[in-house]
């Protein structure tokens, strides 16, 4: 067992422009633990979010995933070692049915880790991948949805579909951007069980930006505070919520008085 | 400087000038409608057609040349209303491919209608006695009429700059086309200005179309090299940014005129090399810019 | 027209191209087959040129209708096919015929590589589009450059390949024997390049064209995929041009026009971009269209543009996405596989 953790970031600074948004923010992730980033809005999470998964550049500091430095690496590149990523609105391929969704990330990960399944002369996707998929969209509680146009799912199972895409390039991290994002109370909860599950079963590690305290109680263990993309306090979840720093930022906001 | 030397600058200039009032009208539709109308230079060639049916082949004076300039601008200015109302308004809030396929499709079929009308035959205008001879600058023989088209496009230049930056007029448009909802929240009959901007640029290119016809053998294919050259002059400048146009204008003129004075048996080539590297060094052009400037 | 979505089924057929495609198939080949015995030769040249722009038309969307990437110098990729072909035979170039083929196929995609390598990193579509156009007529001044290449009046006087396989010869001299070869080389073609669009390497395409941020966090190499798919497009075009080169007999500049450029483009809108075979119903379409109203000068322009337009402010998914939606509506029924 490693001590080193999966995911590091050192000094992150970021820029639009002349404007720095990210201001040299520090975060670790240990093997299969969760972290949640907060602020209020305009913080930053959103571009911390975007430097750490490659989605846009760094003006300075480091990103270091599974030991390796991932600073200059494109986003596919991070996306195949390991690090799996859902947006805030969920993006899917929206023509393709639901199993051509997971059948066309599935082939990819093939192709990343030089697997073939099936013989070269095939256009159809091989049985097994089929399988595989039909398999994954069962255990996200899509499978009926299998001949389904993504465009026409609703909101809730289009998120499950997307976590269907991320997990299936069988990563060691995901990445969720407010995973439960306009959502009714209800399916957040089912939500919360679904990403519990995930991290039980697959053993993934999770980092998520989050507004619901109810939510990042249930899931994470560690909690980022940023505020004007500088880190305010960061710890466990207790330490972060008795923080007189914290109180002070979000002072005022019904939200944050949480049960509990 | 050389002889040589000045007559490369006059006619790269003069040439830059010629794209510049064909590529103005174009890069205002962008910045105003974010539509690259591919067709603009279609409704150049006709406007030169028109002036010529209508001007015929010796204009009695500048004065009557320019008046027929005026008239095909405002004739082409109605066709781009037309064409709005048919086709370019149903392009505001579509994929930008099909706004492209779409415009590239009616420049070829403003290319067929020209062919129709007017044949495939090669036609000339002369220009206006009062340009038609040639003065000595610097020991080179430079056309007065050259002269006159460097003017004509500093002057628009200008024109639509102190219209653009100076006014209330500028400034609505500039308001719509850097964010039309806001604008509409505003009280801006948005539409309207919308509307105005079309039929404004195209009669733009009706204009040019006048006053450039002396200068090419008149045939449906001259819309075609012109409105790529403007194409080229908007993209190297930064799509929506007068300003940038201009200066790329100038810059491909120059480039052009040196080709066919230096390299004649390879003409028309070294624009393409500068689009090359102007698309390689600075993709979003020399001055990116949301919205008209 | 409301905001749409260019729309694309993964790897399916439509309902009822499901079930009638073996038929149409079947009914097609046969016709092709016996073509030469149906037709006058007037005929049979206008069904070996629908063939070569249906391959055109299909390496186009390909790139469009699969990938997401317009490109308005098409014709640029045929006329290099054309003219290389068409110069191997006048001069003798002492190759076998089918190298000949090869080469033009492969000098397609090497220039596409050229260009996507360089362009398609940093070029949105408008940039792509001013760039196609521009290298296009800067490929019709090269030509025009070139003594050798006919400059204006073409590149002609050259006779039709004999193919020689050391135990037999295909004298492909005569039309008709030129006119077979074209079918089994068309089909060969059409073949592969279906393969292509319902392989893995297709559904990679159309990820991009979908959603190219996501397809990168699938672990999809967006760039190079497109390069890729550009490269397989500029080659197809390229053969197309250099297939056409014996059955015109004349290759000119009119093969580098907009026009020519356009012909693919409509094709494909006209059939339905969103279907592998819509650019092969463009294609006939067309044909059928253009053979009832001969041109006289300007007509072919009109038309093409005209109807280009007309598809897209009407009915943008063209001729096989009309007959998806009304088969729909009548039979009720949804879903793709």
């Amino acid at each position: 067992m490693s001590t080193e953790p999966l995911l590091k970031a050192t000094g992150l600074r970021v820029s639009y422009g002349s404007f720095e948004v990210i201001k040299g923010v520090d975060l670790s992730v240990r093997d299969g633990a969760a972290l949640a980033v907060i602020g209020p809005n305009g913080a930053g999470k959103s571009t911390l979010f975007k430097a750490l998964t490659g989605e846009i550049a760094t003006h300075g500091g480091k990103v270091m995933f599974r030991g390796r430095d991932v600073t200059q690496m494109p986003a596919h590149l991070r996306t195949a070692e390991g690090m799996g990523r859902t947006f805030q609105v969920s993006r899917v391929f929206q023509e393709l049915t639901a199993l051509s969704n997971v059948i066309v990330a599935l082939e990819s990960r093939m192709r990343c880790k030089g697997e073939r399944r099936g013989s070269w002369w095939r256009a159809a996707p091989a049985p097994s991948v089929v399988g595989e998929a039909e398999e994954l969209l069962a255990q996200l509680g899509i499978a009926h949805l299998r001949d389904e146009t993504a465009a026409a799912i609703s909101h809730g199972d289009r998120k499950r579909l997307e976590l269907a895409l991320a997990l299936a390039l069988e990563p060691k991290i995901l990445m969720l951007d407010e995973p439960t994002a306009g959502m009714a109370p209800a399916d957040r909860m089912k939500i919360v069980d679904l990403i519990l599950a995930i991290r039980r079963e697959k053993g993934v590690a999770v980092v998520m930006t989050e507004h619901d305290m109810d939510v990042i109680f249930m899931i994470s263990d560690q909690v980022l505070v940023l505020n004007y993309g500088e880190v305010i306090a960061s710890g466990s979840v207790e330490e972060v919520r008795s923080s007189p720093i914290v109180r002070e930022v979000y002072l005022g906001k019904d939200m944050y008085h949480a049960a509990g | 400087m050389t002889s040589q030397a000045v007559f490369v600058l006059f006619n790269g200039l003069a040439s830059g000038m010629a794209f510049f009032l064909v590529a103005a009208g174009l890069t205002w539709v962008f910045g105003i409608l974010k539509i690259l109308n591919l067709a603009h230079g279609a409704f150049f060639m006709l406007g030169a057609y028109v002036a010529y049916t209508v001007g015929g082949v010796w204009p009695a004076s500048i004065w009557s040349f320019i008046g027929v300039a005026l008239v095909a601008a405002a004739a082409i200015g109605a066709l781009g209303y037309l064409t709005d109302q048919l086709v370019l308004k149903r392009l505001r809030n579509v994929d930008y491919h099909y706004a492209l396929i779409a415009t590239f499709g009616l420049m070829l079929f403003c290319e067929g209608v020209a062919k129709s009308i007017w044949g495939t035959d090669y036609f000339a205008v002369m220009p206006p006695p009062e340009v038609d001879h040639a003065i000595n600058v610097g020991g080179s023989y430079i056309s007065l009429y050259t002269l006159f088209v460097i003017a004509t496009g500093i002057v628009t230049f200008v024109a639509l700059e102190v219209i653009m930056h100076w006014t209330w007029a500028g400034k609505i448009m500039r308001a719509v086309s850097n964010d039309p909802w806001m604008a509409g929240t505003l009280g801006i009959n948005v539409t309207a200005v919308l509307m105005f901007s079309v039929v404004a640029s195209f009669a733009l290119a009706g204009f040019a179309g006048g006053v450039l016809v002396p200068n090419q053998a008149l045939s449906p294919h001259v819309g075609a090299s012109f409105v790529l050259y403007a194409f080229m002059a908007v993209v190297i400048g930064g799509l929506g940014s007068i300003r940038g146009t201009f200066v790329a204008c100038i810059l491909l003129g120059l480039v052009e005129s040196a080709n066919a004075t230096f390299m004649a048996q390879y003409g028309g080539i070294a624009i393409f090399v500068m689009l090359a590297i102007f698309l390689v060094w600075k993709p979003n052009g020399l001055f990116p810019a949301q919205g008209t400037t | 027209m409301t905001q749409t979505n260019i729309a694309v089924a993964a790897g399916s057929h439509s309902n009822i191209s499901a079930k009638l495609l073996p038929l149409i198939l079947i009914a097609a080949l046969i016709f092709l087959f016996l073509a030469p015995h149906l037709l006058n030769p007037g005929l049979l040249f206008i069904v070996g040129m629908t063939l070569i722009q249906s391959i055109f038309a299909l390496s186009w969307n390909l790139l469009f209708g699969f990938t997401g990437l317009a490109s308005f110098g098409h014709a640029g990729f045929y006329a290099i096919g054309a003219y290389f072909t068409a110069a191997a035979l006048r001069y003798d170039f002492n190759l076998p015929f089918l190298a000949v083929l090869a080469i033009a196929g492969i000098l397609g995609a090497m220039i596409a590589l050229a260009i996507g390598v360089v362009a398609l990193k940093r070029l949105t579509g408008i940039f792509l589009a001013v760039l196609t156009v521009a290298l296009t007529e800067a490929l019709a001044k090269i030509i025009g450059f070139i003594p050798a290449l006919g400059e204006q009046d073409g590149l002609g006087n050259f006779a039709r390949p004999v193919m020689n396989f050391g135990l037999f010869t295909l004298d492909l001299t005569h039309s008709n024997d030129y006119y077979r070869f074209l079918v089994i080389a068309s089909l060969l073609i059409i073949g592969a390049l279906w393969w292509v669009v319902h392989s893995p390497l297709g559904r990679s395409f159309r990820a991009i064209r979908e959603d190219a941020d996501r397809a990168r966090f699938v672990g999809i190499d967006v760039a190079r995929y497109r390069v890729i798919s550009f490269m397989i497009s500029g080659g197809t075009a390229a053969l197309a041009g250099a297939l056409s080169a014996p059955w015109t007999r004349i290759v000119t500049l009119d093969q580098v026009n907009w026009l020519a450029s356009t012909q693919p483009i409509l094709n494909s809108l006209l059939g339905g971009f969103t279907s592998f075979w819509g650019p092969i119903v463009g294609a006939i379409s067309f044909s059928t269209i253009n053979y009832w109203t001969r041109s006289f000068p300007g007509l072919s322009e009109i038309m093409v543009g005209g109807i280009l337009v007309v598809v897209i402010l009407v009915a943008p998914t063209g001729i096989l996405g009309l007959t998806e939606k009304l088969y729909q509506r009548v039979v009720g029924k949804r879903g793709r596989a």
